[in-house]
């Protein structure tokens, strides 16, 4: 600045500006607060929103760990440790593996000297016709069992090879009493008898026969095995007792109920109760009824509330006006989601063992096997079908239709085809051994009429159109294979469902900018179009169940849903989205009392959305 | 109660709504009339405050205290007037500095004249002379810096200010002469 001359022209302003003063409005503070008040909110709002932005990628990240969990923690959930659990015969099937072909194991009880007798009996009961019809052929495969058995894995060993290691020396006592000592000690637990602690069976003491006739006897009792209804009583005592307490605290209220108030009873639950699986779902709308009755007849009203209409609602207009544009609620997309399916499968190992009890009981007194002893307990194949993973590329595409309903919320549905796929590793099959197609034990419990008729078909197919019962068939059979079958490999046998779904979730707008994340949730229909399973390329034809041919799936299916959705919007009316999501289903999709499937799946969507 | 300018400065760093109000009533009269100097009228020159305030509330804590608080606040209100004015500054043509008229009285004085005559005669000025006035008479900035900041070369910041200052200089002795004939 420069110095200003003193009593200059410009001097005499300056001094006349010096202290110069003038008096606002009083409102100018009120608008500068207001400004500033804005300025902070807007601030505020900038850091709300990157707060938001990590909440969303950490949720998207979370839920994607959360799914891989669930699924990984499903699929090692049914390994073999746990299988004890699970099932009852699993127990059996850990001693079937352990037990050494020698016979060094201790023993077993007051029932050994039985099998011998029963063996000798059975081997005094086959027809030596039938033994050298088959010798030929016998021969030819005896050679196979070998390879067969130096092919098998080592994981495979603990069972299969000790018996293929003794090749051509190949006893039936002890693949038999393996088999038998399995079935029988579940035979007998799903029965409900008393067992003695025995904590491994001696594979060349005949001990088991007794047990495989008593087991055979019990089996044949239906009532003591068919579903489980003493376990499902005892649930529902326990909740009757709770809801029976209802009325009674409600005495000590001010309030007194009417005297008529219902009170649930023991029988409301034993004569309407629902099954084992359906019973809390049963017994929460079972207790929101004894509820409601009990408001009803104590005439309790609830209080007249005045409805302020809140002046904060934002009241949408039909239309939105979005970058300058007029846009709709509605809006459409195309979605399409690879994904990672797991049919969830739970074996009921009582009902298994009482649908399958006959066939079981031919096998038992049978004397199988050769190696592979593909004849094994139920439990086995339980845990084959629980044990059934994904690994193929499943998908799911369609069109969705959403609605805005606020600002935040909004509803979406639509159509889509969802196409899951899982495999079942399994070596517990029976082959034909003439044209080599093989027969996967666990479609017993998936169709048990299917699969009986595929072993008839199987063991009567050398023996005459007039072979007199299946029993003998069986037993004819079976003998055969004592000398005859092949050695076993494992095989993958693929299941490919079809479905449509109808979903209908809720969403909720996390972050509204160009890049915008939601939340959403909600319920889908799945309706079942058909599942094929089989591995035409492992000689497994392909068996196809859809809606008319009387499957164990049902025709319709309900899932929960749960997505976390980040969207770029292209333009005001096209955008990209990338859609994590988890779906489990609410009720099982199969109406079998034996398997029950409750499938879920993690899927990553990726989509494209009109809005109009 | 008074707070001291450190006590308020830090208090506004902190965002406190208090001392934001406590300083701005301290320095809001003060600054609101050089605001006047650069108007046309109290609205636009509120709307300056206005704005002037927001922005020193936005960076006070980007006050070095190099220099007194109050000629901190007075450049950055000045600045906030010069971006409100600048769309004004060319729309007249600018005069060569040897086509001003010559003064019409070097001894001219202003002491019978209260400052709000004095801001009406500057308000009546041309926005750019007006401008130009201001930040020569009054802010005291050499023509290069008042080019500098308004984006002009010195030889128009020199000739609109002789302009602005010949026009002042008739518009006074306009006004004295009708004062004088009212009282005589």
């Amino acid at each position: 600045m420069k110095d200003i001359p003193k009593h200059s022209f410009e001097e005499e302003f300056r001094k006349a500006f010096e202290e110069a003063e003038a008096t606002p409005s009083p409102k100018l503070w009120a608008q500068i607060d207001a400004d500033l008040a804005n300025k902070e909110a807007s601030q505020y709002k900038r850091k709300l929103y990157i707060y938001k932005l990590r909440v969303a990628a950490a949720a998207v990240i979370a839920f994607g760990f959360l799914g891989i969990w669930v699924l990984s923690s499903q699929f090692s959930g049914s390994s073999l440790a746990d299988l004890p659990q699970q099932t009852n015969g699993s127990q059996s099937n850990t001693q079937t593996g352990n037990a050494p072909a020698d016979g060094s194991v201790p023993e077993t009880g007051t029932d050994t000297p039985a099998l011998a007798q029963n063996s000798s009996t059975r081997s005094a009961e086959n027809s030596p016709e039938s033994a050298s019809t088959e010798s030929n052929h016998d021969n030819v495969l005896a050679g196979k069992n070998k390879l067969a058995g130096e092919n098998n894995k080592q994981t495979q060993q603990s069972n299969r090879s000790r018996i293929a290691g003794n090749g051509s020396n190949i006893s039936a006592t002890a693949p038999e009493a393996l088999a038998l000592s399995s079935e029988t000690e579940k035979v007998r637990k799903s029965a409900n008898q008393p067992v003695k602690e025995k904590s491994m069976i001696n594979p060349t003491t005949p001990a088991i026969a007794k047990n495989t006739n008593k087991a055979k006897s019990v089996a044949k009792e239906p009532a003591t095995v068919l579903p489980a209804a003493p376990a499902t009583k005892n649930q529902i005592t326990e909740e009757e007792k709770n809801i029976a307490l209802l009325p009674e605290t409600t005495t000590t209220s001010p309030i007194t109920p009417a005297a008529n108030t219902p009170v649930a009873t023991r029988t409301d639950f034993s004569q309407t109760g629902p099954a084992a699986g359906n019973f809390s779902a049963y017994t929460f709308s079972h207790i929101n009824r004894q509820v409601e009755h009990l408001e009803d007849n104590m005439n309790l009203q609830a209080p007249s509330v005045r409805v302020k209409p809140n002046p904060n609602v934002y009241i949408e207009e039909e239309k939105e006006v979005e970058g300058g544009k007029s846009v709709s609620r509605w809006a459409v997309g195309l979605s399409f989601a690879p994904s990672q399916f797991n049919p969830n499968i739970q074996v009921n190992p009582q009902a298994s063992a009482s649908l399958s009890h006959v066939r079981n009981s031919y096998f038992n007194t049978a004397a199988p096997v050769s190696t592979g002893n593909t004849i094994q307990p139920n439990a086995v194949v339980g845990k084959e079908l629980e044990n059934a993973q994904s690994v193929n590329l499943s998908y799911n595409v369609g069109m969705n239709v959403n609605y805005a309903l606020s600002k935040k919320f909004s509803l979406q549905s639509g159509l889509l085809y969802l196409y899951n796929q899982s495999q079942i590793t399994t070596d517990n099959y029976l082959q034909n051994i003439s044209n080599q197609e093989k027969y996967p034990e666990f479609m017993a419990l998936i169709q048990p009429a299917a699969s009986n008729s595929n072993n008839l078909q199987l063991y009567s197919d050398p023996l005459p159109a007039s072979a007199p019962t299946m029993d003998a068939a069986l037993q004819n059979i079976t003998d055969r294979y004592a000398t005859s079958y092949p050695g076993v490999t494992e095989v993958m046998v693929y299941n490919m469902y079809q479905y449509l779904s109808i979903p209908l979730s809720l969403h909720y707008k996390l972050i509204d900018k160009k890049v915008s994340t939601h939340v959403g949730a909600g319920v889908a229909a799945d309706v079942f179009m058909k599942n094929t399973i089989g591995n035409p390329e492992e000689n497994i034809t392909n068996q196809e169940f859809n809606r008319n041919n009387n499957g164990p799936y049902r025709k319709m299916g309900f899932s929960g849903l749960v997505s976390a959705k980040v969207k770029y919007k292209i333009s005001s009316r096209y955008s990209v989205y990338v859609e994590p999501s988890y779906r489990t289903a609410l009720t099982p999709f199969t109406n079998s009392l034996i398997v029950s499937s409750r499938p879920n799946a993690f899927g990553i969507g990726t989509g494209f959305q009109y809005r109009f | 109660m008074q707070f001291s300018e450190e006590e308020l400065i830090n208090g506004c760093i902190k965002g406190d709504r208090l001392m934001q109000k406590m300083l701005y009533e301290r320095f809001c009269k003060r600054m609101l009339a050089v605001c006047l100097r650069y108007s046309k009228a109290q609205q636009e020159a509120e709307d300056i405050l206005q704005e002037s305030f927001i922005k020193i509330f936005d960076h006070i804590k980007t006050f070095r205290r190099e220099c007194p608080l109050e000629q901190w606040i007075k450049r950055i209100v000045i600045n906030t007037a010069l971006k409100h004015n600048r769309s004004k500054l060319y729309m007249y043509p600018a005069l060569d500095i040897e086509d001003l008229e010559k003064p019409v009285d070097e001894n001219i004085t202003l002491s019978d004249f209260h400052y709000k005559e004095l801001l009406e005669m500057i308000q009546q000025l041309a926005p750019r002379y007006q401008i130009v006035f201001n930040l020569y008479a009054i802010e005291g900035f050499q023509h290069k810096e008042i080019a500098q900041m308004l984006g002009i070369t010195e030889g128009t910041s020199k000739s609109q200010f002789a302009r602005a200052r010949a026009l002042l200089q008739q518009m006074i002795i306009e006004k004295k002469r009708v004062n004088y004939e009212r009282y005589t």
